[in-house]
């Protein structure tokens, strides 16, 4: 018995072993690895180590949990997370709202789909530097903007914007809200076209009417869709660098309202050379991205897939 | 019945006439760039009233860009990046998601669950580390600070996986059977068949690429290297960001132009790319 099982299996074993010829294997996943091990695990590592050192990059001594309990009283670091957490929320109810609408209205008609989608992504090709630097003209903080003539004609006072303590945020959401849409559009589109006809075909024999469609089918269906929008734009948002670096410069104007996380770390790291406080900023950030991660990954059931 | 086709059609016009509005609205910032830029009238303040047609039309603006700005050399530096990115990126990518999907070595499970954990890790949490890592191999102020990280494209190999997914095992098994070693399988059976998935990782490592800037801002400091986006912004920078408006926005033109034109001929590409990537990096 033994033996006839070992003839039997004869041309199995070797044909499996040719098929998972494990060594060929872990040559070509080999670069990635590579990659994986020197520019994300050790970088996080010693993002980590660092942040328990004072140091300036070269050198440095060990201090604890020193440079986080100097971050956690710093209120520089709390008006940074303030800042972008101010405008992650902005950011939120600009770009989801107003791109499942606009992907609502897409969808409804039957025509110049793709013609209107593609309109809407053209902003997302362009640059962060390019929109900012359009949007600062357009934006002009004096009656000469053309945003501001717009609300003169309209009899509304000219606004600050950009340069206003408590509009400069909120221009910036504006700007984002620009690029962005797009994307969603496209994003909310993928799901939508999923929404099965058969709901709607028995909604219109029911006689309902379009918000009842849109609260009770459309939206449920496309749960994930609007899990996983929800969380990639916050994650955006704590990761908010470029258009606050062009609008405001390291010094955040007006005023350091636009000193987000991230820049608190730039600042510290490279123009400040506190390399451990800042070090411990980026873990933190790294925590909250985590949970953020997490939460897409429980929430979501992987958009990808449809 | 014609009444509810009657209200379908109005409720029809009306989405368009909202959608075209909105439309418009985007478009209008890209026609007020364009025509500031070719306004002479607006190179030293904002046009008062606001205009949507040049009042002095002239190209200066433009011979004034290129003349202080050394665009084109701003160009090539980023596609050299671009470029070689797109080659380290795509081919371990490529690589490693056949390995990944048809070899499924002992581990390779592991190997999917480690990048799908290192997806969370944040760019800016990293970036420190990684600095001073190439500071210290003396590679900053090169391209090797962009063409090294490259290797790891863990979202082009989850789409390189996928895609591979759908192909049948069967070639594979057949070729390996008749002899054909694991490289010439990939090489000359999946890789011609990899076309959409390849478009894709170039398409979205080259728009990556073209407007990436806090890396580029960290590792470039010799004006000689600067890509497309570094250039722009530290000439706006040094010369103060609400000055000269058609200056501004001749170089905003410009540094937008290569990408736009790229978007009008493979749009229905590249949004197709983002809406089965659903992740843009």
């Amino acid at each position: 018995m033994a033996v006839n099982t070992s003839a039997m299996l004869k041309k199995p074993v070797k044909k499996r072993f040719i098929l998972t010829n494990n060594w060929i294997g872990y040559l070509f996943v080999a670069p990635l690895i590579l990659g994986l091990l020197v520019f994300h695990l050790y970088p996080v590592i010693r993002s980590f180590m660092m942040s328990l050192e004072n140091t300036n990059g070269v050198t440095g001594t060990f201090i604890g949990f020193d440079n986080y309990r100097w971050i956690l009283r710093d209120s520089m670091f709390w008006s940074s997370i303030y800042n972008t957490v101010y405008m992650a929320v902005l950011s939120l109810i600009f770009n989801v709202a107003l791109s499942f609408l606009l992907a609502a209205m897409i969808n409804s008609i039957a025509k110049a789909r793709g013609v209107f989608k593609s309109i809407f992504f053209i902003p997302n090709v362009v640059s962060v530097i390019a929109t900012s630097i359009l949007f600062t003209f357009l934006f002009y903080p004096t009656k000469a903007g053309v945003v501001n003539s717009i609300l003169t004609m309209l009899g509304i006072q000219p606004v600050e914007w950009f340069s206003g303590i408590s509009t400069s945020r909120l221009t910036v959401c504006i700007m984002g809200a620009w690029r962005m849409i797009g994307y969603y559009i496209i994003i909310f589109m993928a799901g939508l076209q999923s929404v099965s006809k058969e709901m709607y075909e028995a909604a219109d024999v029911d006689g309902v009417n379009e918000y009842q469609r849109l609260m009770h089918i459309t939206i449920p269906s496309i749960r994930p869709i609007f899990a996983f929008v929800i969380i990639m734009d916050t994650i955006a948002s704590m990761r908010r660098f470029s258009d606050v670096y062009m609008v405001g410069g390291t010094s955040g104007s007006p005023g350091g309202t636009l000193v987000t996380t991230v820049m608190y770390i730039y600042r510290n790291a490279f123009t400040g050379t506190q390399m451990g406080v800042a070090s411990a900023a980026a873990f933190v950030l790294f925590l909250i991205i985590l949970l953020l991660s997490y939460l897409n990954i429980t929430f979501v059931n992987r958009p990808n897939d449809r | 019945m014609q009444s509810y086709k009657r209200k379908k059609k109005f409720r029809n016009m009306l989405i368009i006439s909202i959608l075209i509005l909105v439309s418009l609205t985007m478009l209008i910032p890209f026609w007020w760039m364009i025509t500031t830029s070719l306004d002479w009238a607006a190179v030293t303040r904002v046009p008062f009233p606001p205009r949507f047609w040049p009042k002095e039309f002239s190209w200066q603006a433009y011979r004034v860009t290129f003349a202080n700005i050394p665009m084109v050399m701003y160009m090539v530096n980023t596609l050299t990046v671009i470029t070689g990115m797109i080659i380290a990126s795509a081919s371990s990518a490529l690589l490693a998601g056949y390995s990944l999907s048809k070899i499924r070595f002992r581990g390779s499970k592991l190997v999917l669950f480690a990048s799908l954990c290192v997806l969370m890790i944040p760019f800016e949490t990293t970036m420190i580390p990684q600095f001073l890592l190439f500071n210290q191999l003396g590679l900053t102020n090169t391209y090797w600070a962009f063409w090294l990280p490259g290797i790891s494209y863990v979202m082009g190999t989850f789409f390189t996986k996928q895609y591979m997914d759908s192909l049948p095992d069967a070639l594979r098994e057949s070729a390996r059977l008749d002899g054909a070693n694991e490289m010439r399988v990939f090489w000359q059976i999946y890789l011609p068949l990899c076309g959409p998935v390849v478009a894709t990782l170039v398409i979205l490592l080259f728009l990556y690429g073209w407007n990436d800037f806090l890396w580029p801002l960290l590792i470039l400091n010799d004006s000689k290297k600067f890509t497309v986006q570094i250039g722009v912004a530290m000439f706006t920078y040094q010369s103060g960001l609400k000055q000269m408006p058609a200056i501004r926005m001749a170089l905003a033109v410009v540094s937008v132009l290569p990408i736009l034109v790229l978007y009008l001929f493979l749009q229905r590409f590249i949004v197709e790319s983002i809406a089965t990537s659903g992740i843009k990096q």
